[in-house]
């Protein structure tokens, strides 16, 4: 409890220094050290992350099973959003971490096949290309696009309900109550 | 006074009619737990039945409560939600951001001079959205509320795990996220998958050197520290009732660490009476009115097996006092085992420090009944071989103990008195030589005993028991010592035994208190300004997250020049953060 981020509870800029610092990168099994794309450099995740946001680049977060246990607190959501992380693609959720991403305007989003968190490898991009026709119980389509110039199309599905889409296009739970009584 | 007293009195008019329809819904008799549940459902009635572990359910519960670590974040998203005051009853509580290391004056002081900042604007939100403040120092959270707002019959949620201290007034209190809490705050549904239910029924009456302590330290042994993970535990039977109310809080607060959605008793005549203790007549009386829908159905209680999805029997009469850990709320060892089981495991034998107190046991039953523990060791010309500290629960408390003589009872013996609030219990404690990490044992009445949890040492091996065995064992030093077979040596070289605790379920005299630390917010706070600091480094305003713009997100073509133009970024973790 008393560890050194309760200081920073009130501050998302400051605490989202802390964001996913503990978690195991697939490609390099380290913590907290992520590739940054645009120069190749290996850095921890906050600093790679704020140098995709100071780059206007929306990023995802890919993971394994049960993703967001033991993180019921709201910045577990809030601070991969303030830090531009507009999706996370998992195998599966921890169900209460999966409501705050959706409460935050993030796509929280499965593999149909969890095969397909092996297709993905660490310098692709990815579009998402079926994002208009969002809606409840219809999967999306996300195109991995690898560095040899391949691509693979992935299938995602989602849990979102009709208001939780209308969270997402607002940007958040909150930004659509407060559209809702003004 | 009584909060939020029109808000009671309509869960009270409208119970008996929603409890009758859920009743005839599910065509059985009713447990407490479903009760509360289907009189909280977020369209008041509905004409479904739900499936335990396995519906998900809007509720609408009738309070929340906050933290001052969860509540920065929680009101400012709050602010963000465009309402004017908040749609449901709210409370704020300062007690997690004071450190304990001096005494009560001193760490307070620096508690204020270190995080003023935050608890001013957590003052000002309440002020201006109609939140009720609770100063640092007025007491920690889940004891205020008991005193307060707890009510029988009662939903709440608080932004924490240990909310659900308000079981022992007959509430479902539920620990959530603060996202949540702002929902609830604003007016909007609270979605809970609608738990199973443990019965847990006592018979029989405690004796001597057992407490209530000892019975969630029993059931923490019985099914883990996951074992009531998606449910709520409903203690019933005869022994429930020879319980005091504050002893029932103990039972559910630790009902946490054993992973369970929460816990909680039906109405009985221990609740009315610290209903009436606490100033709060009015509640017992509106309870008594409508007391068969606080209770579980006779049925229910008559044959549980048929009603829970498990059932444990625990006997008072035979329950012995439990000393639990190291290291897990659920490694329960009975006092009667633990010299043998401690040496076996290597478990360092000399008690350093005994801490009694928290949000889990700091009532006035607790604290007479360790008193006359540590009263003795004065009269018995033992000079206690561990260290004393005590944090009290609030300063209806603390100043109740006081004016009682309790508090100099313990400051004969040199114990140090820590402010109102977490301290030691949440790892808010600058513990001498801590930092040497030297394999030591300590034993306190809190709910938690994780490794680092209390001083940051990961050799520090912690005992959770109750209040009058931390008295017990900090005065022999001794993790062994069994008050109830064996003595110890005075400074005249006698051995001597302790006698058994002696104490009150609550004050002859009334309870106390000059100030109890309470601030009610402004009738209409919108001319009340929030000010931050763009510089601070510990709040900072939100800004609203971008809406969508209605267009699939791209990468750009990421095959020509693959240095130049920017894809989207993978970040993949195959374990959480």
């Amino acid at each position: 409890m008393a560890g050194p981020w309760l200081k920073y509870r009130g501050h998302i800029d400051n605490i989202a220094n802390n964001t996913l610092t503990g978690a195991t990168n697939a490609f390099n099994d380290e913590a907290d050290k992520v590739k940054n794309q645009l120069t190749g450099v290996v850095g921890t995740v906050p600093d790679t992350q704020r140098a995709y946001k100071a780059a206007g680049i929306p990023t995802i977060v890919v993971g394994d099973q049960n993703y967001g246990e033991g993180s019921s607190r709201e910045h577990a959501a809030m601070q991969p959003r303030h830090l531009g992380v507009c999706a996370v693609i998992v195998k599966s959720f921890a169900r209460i971490h999966e409501t705050n991403l959706k409460k935050q305007g993030m796509l929280a989003l499965t593999f149909n096949s969890e095969n397909d968190y092996d297709k993905i490898q660490e310098d692709d991009s990815f579009d998402f290309i079926d994002l208009s026709s969002f809606s409840p119980e219809k999967p999306l389509t996300i195109r991995a696009n690898h560095q040899d110039g391949s691509e693979d199309l992935i299938t995602v599905n989602h849990t979102y309900n009709e208001s939780q889409i209308k969270w997402f296009k607002a940007g958040s739970a909150l930004n659509l109550l407060k559209l809702q009584h003004n | 006074m009584v909060f939020d007293i029109e808000m009671i009195k309509k869960v009270y008019q409208t119970i008996s009619q929603r409890v009758e329809k859920a009743r005839a819904l599910n065509e059985r008799p009713l447990t407490l737990s479903e009760k509360i549940l289907y009189s909280h459902l977020f369209k008041g009635i509905h004409n479904e039945v739900f499936k335990r572990g396995d519906s998900y359910v809007n509720f609408a519960p009738d309070r929340i409560a906050l933290q001052d670590a969860t509540a920065q974040m929680a009101l400012l998203q709050f602010m963000q939600a465009g309402k004017k005051r908040v749609e449901a009853p709210t409370t704020v509580h300062c007690d997690h951001l004071i450190q304990a290391k001096i005494g009560a004056g001193t760490d307070l002081q620096n508690a204020l001079n270190t995080s003023n900042e935050v608890f001013n604007f957590l003052e000002a939100v309440s002020n201006k959205y109609g939140i009720g403040f609770w100063k640092p120092g007025a007491g920690i959270i889940h004891q205020v509320v008991l005193e307060n707002y707890a009510f029988p019959g009662g939903m709440m949620i608080g932004t924490d795990s240990h909310t659900v201290n308000a079981g022992g007034l007959g509430m479902l209190a539920i620990g959530v996220g603060g996202a949540d809490a702002v929902d609830v705050m604003a007016g909007m549904a609270w979605e809970l998958k609608f738990p199973k239910l443990i019965g847990v029924k006592l018979t029989g009456r405690l004796s001597g050197w057992t407490a209530p302590k000892d019975v969630i330290s029993k059931v923490a042994g019985i099914l883990t520290v996951k074992g009531g993970t998606g449910a709520i535990v409903e203690y019933f039977g005869e022994g429930a009732k020879t319980l005091s109310c504050t002893g029932k809080g103990t039972i559910c607060n630790m009902g946490a660490e054993i992973g369970a959605t929460t816990s909680t008793f039906g109405y009985d005549e221990a609740m009315e009476r610290y209903l009436r203790a606490t100033g709060r007549a009015e509640i017992a009386d509106l309870a008594n009115e409508v007391k068969e829908h606080l209770t579980g159905d006779d049925e229910v209680y008559a044959n549980p097996e048929n009603y829970f999805d498990q059932v444990i029997e625990i006997n008072l009469s035979e329950l012995e006092p439990h000393v639990n850990g190291p290291f897990t709320p659920d490694l329960a060892t009975p006092i009667s085992e633990m010299r043998e089981k401690a040496k076996k495991h290597n478990w360092p034998m000399k008690v350093e420090w005994g801490l009694i107190g928290s949000c889990t046991n700091s009532s006035y039953e607790d604290i007479s009944r360790a008193a006359s523990i540590a009263a003795q060791a004065v009269s018995k010309g033992l000079k206690p071989a561990a260290e004393f500290g005590i944090n009290p629960g609030s300063e209806l408390v603390r100043y109740t103990i006081e004016r009682d003589g309790f508090i100099k009872t313990f400051e004969d013996l040199g114990t140090k008195i820590f402010t109102n609030a977490c301290g030691p219990c949440i790892g808010q404690w600058s513990r001498s030589g801590a930092d040497k990490k030297e394999k030591n044992t300590i034993v306190h009445s809190f709910n938690r005993n994780f490794s680092k949890r209390n001083d940051g040492n990961p050799n520090t091996h912690a005992f959770v028991t109750s209040p009058e065995m931390v008295a017990a064992l900090a005065i022999s030093g001794d993790l062994g010592f069994n008050p109830i077979t064996d003595t110890l040596t005075n400074d005249k070289g006698e051995q001597v035994k302790l006698d058994e605790p002696t104490g009150w379920e609550l004050p002859p005299k009334g309870f106390d208190v000059e100030d109890a630390g309470y601030l009610a917010p402004a009738e209409d706070g919108s001319s009340v300004e929030v000010k931050v600091n763009p510089d601070s480094k510990r709040l900072q305003l939100l800004a609203s997250f971008a809406s969508w713009n209605g267009e699939n997100i791209m990468g750009p073509n990421y095959s020509s020049k693959p240095k130049e133009n920017v894809p989207l970024i993978i970040f993949p973790w195959p374990v959480h953060g």
